[in-house]
Order: C-alpha cells, then structure tokens, then sequence
C-alpha cells in the first residue's frame, strides 16, 4: 500500500465512481459512524452531490429500499429521524458506560466493485466539507489488486464476527444480504491468504485493544527491531493524563520510545501538556485555524465549483484527522482511523477503526508529507506545554456519554404485522438483565410514535396496542423513531424501530406505493433524478413505449383503471424481459438476475398480494394471475437458461400459492375458471 | 491516504433558508421582477436555451418531449467545451465537470459515456432559465417557443465571426449531433463570441431584449419605472452603488428617485423586510455563536437598542404584508419586549420551520444541534464593531450586514446588455 498522500474529498471520489461507465449501479450500502446527517445520508444513497438539499421523491425512496442500507451509529447520537424512509435500517449502538461506537467506515458495493471508504470522518456536514479529516479507500474488483481484496476480506470478517450478533430483524436481514454478496465477490480470493502489507485495525471488540494489535502487527512484520519514535496526528488528547494517558500506554507496550513527536491545532494544543507525554521528548506541531497557504487551494476549488468566495471570508478549518505512525530501526507502520490519541481509543473503551499500513522505510518522510498536507507550521512548539493540563479542558463532542434517563432497558424495537390483518404493532425487545423490571421502568416515560402521535401503551409481552393498516401505513412517512419522553426530566429520547415477521418479506408494504405507482416509477423517467436510475433500470428508449398518466387516481372507472394498468403491465413485461436477456450475459448472471430481475418481480408480487388479500377484489387476483403467467413464459422460453428458469421457478411457485392463498371461498364462476387456467397452465396442462 | 479539502459551497445549500424567508421573501419579489431568480445569472442563458430548443424543434423534440433535458445537455456540453477553448469559461454552469473531460477528438459518444455530465439535469441552463425564459415570453405556458422566443434563439446563434463551415453554433450543433468530434479548430472568434464574458450581444439580439422589456412592462406595469428610470451609475457614490454596499441608505433613496406611487409603496416592503429580515438573522446566529462555547455567557441583546429596533421592524412590516404573503413571524416578534423572548421565539420558529420541511434544526433552546451550518464570522464581527453605536448606525450595521436579494442590479444589467443602460423607453 503506497503511502501516497492526495487532497480528495469522499464527494470527490463518489463522483469519479459514477464517472465510471464499469461501476453500474449501487446495490449496498452499510455505515459505520458515530453519527450522521440525515441529507448527507440520502445524498450518498442517491448517489447525488453531496451537498444537495432536495427533499425525496418517492422514486428515491423505492430506490432506497431496493439498496436496504444499514447505519450503525451510537445510541447517543439517536435524534429525530423523521425524514428517513422506511427501509433504510438504523442500528443505535449501545456502547459500555464512558465509551462510544467511534468507527467510521462506508462500505458501497456496486454492481462493478466493493469499495470501502475508512477514515477520521462522520458522514455530516462538518465531516464532508469542513474538518481536516483523513481516508483510505479500498476496492476490490474481479482482477484487481489482491490486497485490497484480502483487505475486504478482513472486513467481511470483521462484521461477521463483532456486527453480525449486534444486529436484529430487519437490520440483520440488510446485514446478511451485504455479507452474501461480499463472500461472492470474493470467492475467487485464495482462501487461505492473508494480506501482507496492511491490516484492518480495530479497538473495543471482543475485548481486543488497538495497542495490543498493532503490537502483534509490529512483531510479525518487523520482529524483534522496536520503534522509537511516535508520531501523532491528533485533535483531542486524554483529559487527565497523569490517571493514565495515551503515551503512557504506548510506552507500556514499545517500552524503547523516545520521541513523541504531535501535530494538532490550537484547539488540541490547548489540552495538551507534558504529562500527555510520559516522559517521551516533545515535538509538537500547530495547524493555523486558517492558513494564509490553504486559501489560494480553497479558492481554486471554489472557483471550479462555480462558488464564489465572499470578501472577508475566512475558512476556518477543525482538525479531526487521526493518524498514527510508529518508527525504528529503519522501519515503520501508519495507522489512519477513527483513533484519537487517547486511552479511550486505544485502549478498547471505544469502538474504532482504521486502517495500518507498513511504511517505505521508516515513517520520517510520510510524517513529514502529513504535516505539509495539514498546512502545519514549521515551528517546534513544544516549549509552550505547560506542565499539566487545564483544570476544564475542552472535551471531545463525539466523548458524549449517553443521559442517566437514556431507556436503556430498551434493546431493540420492532414493527411487526398481524397476519390475517392488516394491523401492525410495536413489540419492545427488552435487554436481559432488564426482563423483571422494565415494565416498572417503562412507567418513567411517556411513548409516542413521533413527536405528536399517540401515546403507546405496552402489555406485559412488549407489545403495543395494534393499529389500523390505514394508520400505520399514513405514520410511516416522517415516523422512523419512537420517542421515550422521560416525565421527571422532560428529556426525550427518540429510538428507531426495525421491522420483523412478515415485514421482513414482503418488505414492499412498507412503501406504500400501489401496483400502478410501482409500475410507473419503474418506467416514467423523472428527468430530475436520470441518474438514480443508471444501467438496466433506465426506462426503455423504443418507440411506442407504453404511455400512462403520472399520477393514479385511485377513484377512477374500474374499467379504465384495467386499461391503464393492462398498458403499463405490458411495458413491464417488455422491460423485464430485456433485463433478463442484458443480465444472462453478463459478469456474475446469478447475483445481477437476483437484483434487477427476481427481486423486483417478487417486491412486485409483494404488493400485488397485499392488493389480492386485503382489499379483497378480483382485479387483484387477475393481476397476480397475469403476473404468474408472465413469469412462466420467461422461464419456460426455450431461449432461457438453466440458470435463469433456476432463479425463476421458486418465484412462480410462490406466485401460484399466493394466489390460491388469496382466492375466496365463494367466487364468481368466470373467477374460479380464470384460476383453474392459471393452475392449468402452471402445471403445463395449457398450450 | 487522502486529506480532505475545505468545500465551499454555494450560498443557497449553506444556509438552506432555516428560517424560513425563501418563501415570504419570494412573493415580494414576484411583485416587481418575477423573472429573476437566485439562478439567473447572465441574459445570453436565455440565448442559448431559446437556440437549443430551436435546433431540437427541427429534430422533432419539444420541451414536453421526454428526453428534452438530456438532449439541451448534449448541447450545452459542446457550447461549454467551445467556451473552454476560448479560454473563457467565467460564469460557465457546470464548469468543474467540463474541466476533467479531455477536449480533443471528444464526440458526443464520448461526452454520453461522462456520466458526471449528465448528473442532475435539472441544474444547468434548462433548470435554472426556462421558467424565466417563460415570465420573459419567449416560452409559452405550454413550453413552446414564442416567437420572441425564435428570434432570440436565431440572434443568439447569429453570433457569427467567421465563414465556412464551423461558422455558427447551429452549424457546429449539427455536426455534434451526428457525432462528430469538437473541431480542433473551431474558429477562436466564434468560441469568444459564445462565450459567457463575450461583452455586448449585436444589435439584433439587443433588439430582442428590448422588445422583451416593452412587453414585461406592459404586463406589469407597477415595475415599469424600474426599467424606463434606472438610477444612473455615476457619479460616484451612485445609487446602483449604494445597492451593494449601504442597503440602509440605498432603499429611502431609491425610494426618492422613483415616482410612481405603488412602486414605491411596493419598495417599503422590501426594505422593511430586509431590516427585520436582519434583525432575524442577527439573532438567530448570535445565539447560534453563543451556543459554539458551552456554558457560555446568558443571553444578552447584542446592542441595548437592539430589542426595541427589532420590535418596531417587526410592528412596521406586519401591515405591509397584510394582502401580500401569509407569514406569522412578524407578527409574533411585533408583541415581545425583551432581547431574551425574541430569541427565544427565533429559535422556536426555526425549530419548526425546519420540522415542516423534515430536517434537523441548526439548534434548540439548550445547544447546537449540528456544526458549522452557520459562518458565525459575520456576526461575531458585527457584534464587536456595534459597541458604542447609536441606535441609528446599529440598525445601519445590522441592515447592510444582511442585505437581501431583489433584483435591481439585474435590471441594470439586462438594461446594459440590451444597449440601454439609461432606460427602456416605449
């Protein structure tokens, strides 16, 4: 791995992703942060400028629910999610007392590549344009470079091992859908490989520490040689070192450190002591708020943005980057993550990650590169230093410690459908060491299904009373959180619900889009938003495409409504079986039939079912047969591949026991004889 | 490794209205100059928007048509790359993007595959320019030419500076549409004269703006002043330069220089507006600095005087709104007498605000709800320059320190572009 060092943005990278025709369209996503931007989040979902403001479509909120991301973030951090869809999944990390869920790492799978972005920064807007952050990018792609495969791998691991048990219901399904296609991709890795040249590094899971890592790491790249330098990019430092601090823990492992050599700004430097250094000789290093050397580059940029730079305005710049290199006897490694210099960090009260990489040599140069990409001075500060720390130092924000009134005897909670009905409830899974007294605890708060929904009341099970389709259907937009209004304090505390049982599949119910509006948003072409639907999922091109109104009107004449639907029915067809025909051709047929071509069609079939059953109507039945009948003739074509009828055949079959599921008992006869041709020609009695 | 840059982003997405003027603000606008907007920025946008859509007209595609914007973007993808080949690519949307694609031998083919080019479609010459291209009349209600529209869009591309085959853009737009390479030798000239800095149109296209204002002004008549009297530029200190730099001072005298009795009446909104708008402002990010620092000094008013000036702006706007725009913040910073109450009902209605178009607020009551969404430099600096003031040079600091956007340097500007920087006259 090249310690190069470049002046990029994650904005800036996303944007030479969609530059690249081999990219094709994103397909996961999971974040991994200590907290987030509500548009920040849709932007990269959406694959739209960063620092876009748009409110979403319900285009983008199928298109959203098709990617079924995954944040994981710290509990602490939890605010009003409001504008947050359904089926984008949320996961509160409930961290020990005195530490927080630190990582940060985003991880876009595209129908090209798995790229992995690590790095110092949240996704929020001080994190996107603002900070001083750092970031490694990794991509893996058939052919590509083998470490970086060997490094997702390490990765795939990783969430496997300390994610795949932390998550739940829905979130655990986006989860393991993200890690099927990771191990896909990867199969073709030698099994048994390790990577080389860099590693993953992480603190504060399964009881490892990042100290005690980098230790091994050191060891079995370098031996018996020790470092004697520390080198330390970082912007908070332990707020009582003479308790116990970074330098002293480092020393305690390295025990041949002489150098400490530290690079922050004013606002670090105002924390930072000699006690932080345990002894070890100081060279310290300040970062201006606002370089005179950075405006000319922060101009260009503006420029080349069309933004004009107002008179007077002066940028100023936090640091945030967290970078760490160790260096002796001619050797050296880099760490860059989400680690401060702190014990919390390094120590395992945290959870972070990052990135270690072994240097060229020892870490002298790079260091020196870091400190001229951070525009720091070139004056040694550290005879500044007072001997201890102020008495208040100022304290790291993302150090927030979760309230006293936090509902922590809250687990998870979970948004669940009453089969039969179209009711859905909430169920409260409550934490183990809570299961006798919650119910008490539970009396300390008022709940309500958004800031002015009803107040919620839980029976001994955990299981809230259930509501009307009508009503949780109309509370899902703007409804992603519970709030835990704690009556003595006031505080309130908004938690966000996964869903679970028959949610998790039939996932298309939570939408609230009809059959026809489906249909529409997958060949209407909203011009605003051309690119959310790149690759196979453009509207066709052809002449005598099927025009329909853009808007439904659910009132209208059941006859027209037939016509209406008849059309784009056959726009469909027509689209899906160019799918079919693009994705057997292909690169990895399998997973691209599986994403543009069955999975739509059963999130389709989801929606025409709940049509079928719950309205109660022969249009919906007619419509499932007809869908049931189209799938058969693509995957009895004798064009289709084994392939292809192998991806198809379970689709029919749950297609026809859905609609025998949903025929009444006393139909009309024309009914009963249109599904006795539908059966027929299932089992092949039909010509 | 990557180190991150410091991104400058435009006005609009920094501050994304949190205290909701955009639409109060906009109804105001509309009263006298609705054909300007935030994003119109140079008149020879209307050009090419009205020559593109000629040149796909007599490909059989309409603005209604379904792959419209993507083809205006085909178009203005090689008016862009023509710019950059004049070396002058200044007030050129979208110009970042051009700048990576390589210029030789680039087809249209090629451009196609770019797939930053044809990202959002909606920001470019067709978003930003055809809802004003149509309050200007060279586009209908339905979204076709006019034919003031026809004849803009044949000036614009009139801007011949050569002969041969490359010598328009219609010409140049035939050939990339077939799929033919950007000419390496495109004439230079041509290139100038399209480009955004090009100076003065000809005559013919001068003509049809002047044409353009005549019929602006007969539609509106209460704005017509604006374009028959503009205030002249020198001598030095003019009117149109006090716009941009004194705000406080410029409204009564503009107030003066006009005659006509709804105009002005409609020119106390605005600047009643304006001021209250910055007494809002000031509130909302002198608290937002206050709460950068925790545990930070209680609330205190920025200026003694400041409570009671705000309070009257609020009083003086709420009549002239009555009839115009429905917007209770006036109305309710108009009954509170201390520094600590207004501030308090600033942040409330932000909150909310924000609630109605679900986003986070900036902050609440407590704290900061999220970071540097605000340059708390201005106010920080305003703060510090009112010590010691009268009440009058504080209300003139605040005022200038947030002045709104109405439009009347863009009058002056058209004026000039259509050759008539003393006035439109019938």
């Amino acid at each position: 791995m090249a310690a190069t060092i470049e002046e990029k943005s994650l904005g800036d990278l996303l944007e030479e992703l969609a530059n690249d025709p081999d990219e094709g369209p994103l397909l996961h996503v999971l974040v991994l942060t200590y907290e987030f931007d509500q548009e920040q989040l849709f932007n990269l979902l959406l694959r739209r400028e960063l620092p876009d403001m748009s409110p979403l479509s319900r285009r983008d909120s199928l298109h959203i629910s098709r990617i079924h991301p995954l944040v994981i973030y710290d509990a602490a951090k939890t605010r009003d999610f409001s504008a947050l869809p359904p089926l984008l999944e949320l996961h509160p990390w409930k961290s020990r007392a005195f530490g927080c869920h630190h990582s940060k790492a985003y991880c876009l799978v595209t129908e090209g590549a798995v790229h992995l972005f690590l790095g110092s920064f949240n996704l929020t807007f001080s994190g996107l344009f603002r900070n001083r952050e750092v970031m490694e990018h990794l991509c893996w792609k058939e052919g590509g470079d083998r470490e970086s495969g060997l490094l997702i791998r390490e990765w795939t691991d990783f969430l496997r091992l300390y994610y795949g048990s932390r998550v739940h219901a829905s979130g655990a399904s986006a989860l393991n859908d993200l890690l099927a296609c990771l191990d896909e991709r990867l199969a073709g890795l030698a099994k048994n490989a390790g990577a080389h040249n860099a590693h993953l590094l992480f603190s504060g899971y399964g009881g490892k520490n990042g100290i005690n890592r980098l230790q091994e790491i050191w060891k079995a790249w370098y031996g018996d040689t020790s470092p004697d330098t520390l080198y330390v990019v970082s912007p908070f430092f332990d707020g009582r070192p003479e308790k116990g601090c970074a330098a002293a823990s480092f020393l305690n492992v390295f025990p041949r450190l002489r150098d400490l050599h530290v690079c922050t700004d004013e606002g670090g430097f105002s924390t930072l002591s000699r006690a932080h250094c345990s002894g070890m000789k100081a060279h310290v290093r300040l970062i201006e708020a606002a370089p005179e050397a950075e405006r000319a580059a922060i101009e260009q940029r503006a420029e080349d943005c069309g933004v004009r730079v107002p008179e007077g305005y002066v940028p100023e710049r936090r640091l945030h980057a967290k970078i760490l290199l160790l260096s002796g006897g001619g050797h050296g490694l880099c760490c860059l993550g989400s680690a401060n210099f702190t014990n919390n960090a390094w120590l395992g009260r945290n959870q972070e990650l990052g990135l270690v990489f072994r240097t060229e040599g020892d870490a002298a140069k790079l260091w020196k590169n870091i400190t001229r990409g951070l525009y720091a001075g070139s004056g040694e500060e550290s005879a500044r230093l007072p001997d201890h720390p102020p008495t208040h130092p100022a304290a790291d924000p993302e150090d927030e410690i979760t309230k006293e009134e936090f509902p922590d005897f809250v687990a998870f909670i979970t948004l669940e459908p009453r089969p039969g009905t179209g009711e859905a409830l909430f169920h409260l899974h409550i934490e183990k060491k809570y299961r006798d007294t919650w119910q008490e605890l539970l009396r300390a708060y008022t709940v309500r299904w958004g800031e002015k929904g009803a107040v919620l009341t839980f029976n001994t099970e955990g299981n809230s009373a259930p509501m009307p389709e009508e009503e949780w259907q109309k509370r899902l937009v703007g409804g992603r959180t519970l709030e835990f209004l704690h009556n003595a304090s006031g505080q309130s505390f908004p938690f966000p619900f996964l869903y679970a049982g028959a949610f998790m599949e039939g996932k298309e119910a939570l939408l609230g889009i009809s059959d026809t509006e489906w249909l529409l948003l997958h060949q209407n072409r909203d011009e605003e938003y051309d690119d959310a639907w790149p690759g196979p999922f453009r509207a066709q091109e052809k002449e005598g495409a099927p025009s329909a109104p853009c808007s439904v009107d659910r009132r209208e004449n059941v006859i027209i409504a037939m016509q209406n639907y008849l059309n784009l029915f056959g726009g469909m067809e027509s689209l899906f079986q160019k799918r079919l025909a693009e994705a057997s051709e292909a690169g990895r047929p399998a997973e691209r039939l599986r994403a543009y071509v069955v999975g739509p069609l059963r999130e389709f079939a989801g929606l025409l079912c709940r049509e079928a059953a719950c309205r109660d109507s022969t249009s919906g039945l007619f419509k499932l047969g007809e869908l049931l009948l189209f799938v058969q003739r693509l995957s009895r074509s004798p064009e289709t591949s084994r392939l292809v009828k192998r991806s198809l055949q379970p689709l029919a079959e749950e297609l026809q026991q859905a609609l025998d599921a949903c025929a009444p008992k006393s139909a009309p006869e024309t009914v009963n004889a249109y599904l006795a041709f539908i059966r027929g020609t299932f089992h092949g009695r039909n010509e | 490794m990557y180190l991150t840059p410091y991104t400058m982003l435009s006005e609009e997405t920094d501050s994304a209205d949190p205290l909701g003027f955009l639409r109060p603000s906009q109804a105001l606008v509309d009263l006298l100059l609705p054909q300007f907007t935030t994003l119109t920025a140079h008149p020879t946008y209307h050009g090419f928007l009205c020559c593109a859509t000629r040149i796909l007209k007599d490909r059989g595609l309409s603005v209604t048509d379904r792959g419209f914007s993507h083809a205006v973007r085909d178009l203005e993808i090689l008016w862009g790359m023509l710019c950059m080949k004049s070396a002058r690519t200044g007030g050129l949307l979208n110009v970042t993007k051009l700048k990576n694609i390589p210029l030789h031998g680039l087809t249209l083919e090629k451009a196609r595959k770019q797939k930053a080019l044809y990202l959002r479609l909606g920001y470019g010459t067709l978003g930003h320019y055809l809802v004003p291209s149509m309050t200007w009349s060279f586009f209908d209600r339905q979204r076709n030419l006019t034919p003031a529209g026809e004849e803009l869009g044949r000036a614009w591309s009139a801007r011949r500076a050569g002969s041969g085959k490359n010598a328009s853009f219609e010409a140049l737009a035939e050939r990339w549409l077939k799929g033919e390479a950007v000419p390496d030798k495109a004439d230079e000239a041509l290139c100038l004269a399209l480009s955004v800095e090009a100076g003065m149109p000809g005559e013919e296209e001068q003509a049809v703006w002047r044409r353009a204002f005549h019929g602006m002004n007969e539609r509106m008549p209460e704005a017509r002043e604006l374009w028959t009297s503009p205030p002249p530029p020198s001598p030095p200190p003019s009117l149109q330069e006090s716009y941009g730099l004194d705000r406080y001072a410029f409204f009564p005298a503009f107030r003066e220089h006009h005659r006509d009795a709804v105009l002005c009446r409609h020119l106390e909104r605005c600047r009643a507006f304006e001021q209250f708008a910055a007494f809002v402002q000031c509130t909302f990010e002198w608290e937002y600095a206050r709460r950068l620092t925790p545990g930070a000094s209680r609330t205190l008013p920025p200026h003694p005087a400041f409570a009671g000036a705000f309070r009257a702006s609020a009083g003086a706007l709420v009549p002239l709104l009555e009839d115009i725009v429905e917007w209770n913040m006036p109305q309710v910073l108009a009954g509170l007498g201390s520094y600590k109450e207004q501030a308090s009902a600033v942040i409330r209605l932000h909150i909310a605000h924000q609630k109605r178009k679900n986003v986070m607020p900036f902050m609440d009551e407590e704290r900061l709800l999220l970071r540097d969404r605000v340059h708390v430099e201005n106010v920080k600096h305003l703060v510090d320059t009112l010590d010691g003031l009268d009440a009058t040079s504080m209300m003139r600091a605040v005022t200038n320190t947030w002045p709104r956007n109405w439009f009347f340097n863009r009058v002056w500007q058209w004026l000039a572009w259509a050759g008539v920087p003393d006035g439109c006259n019938d």
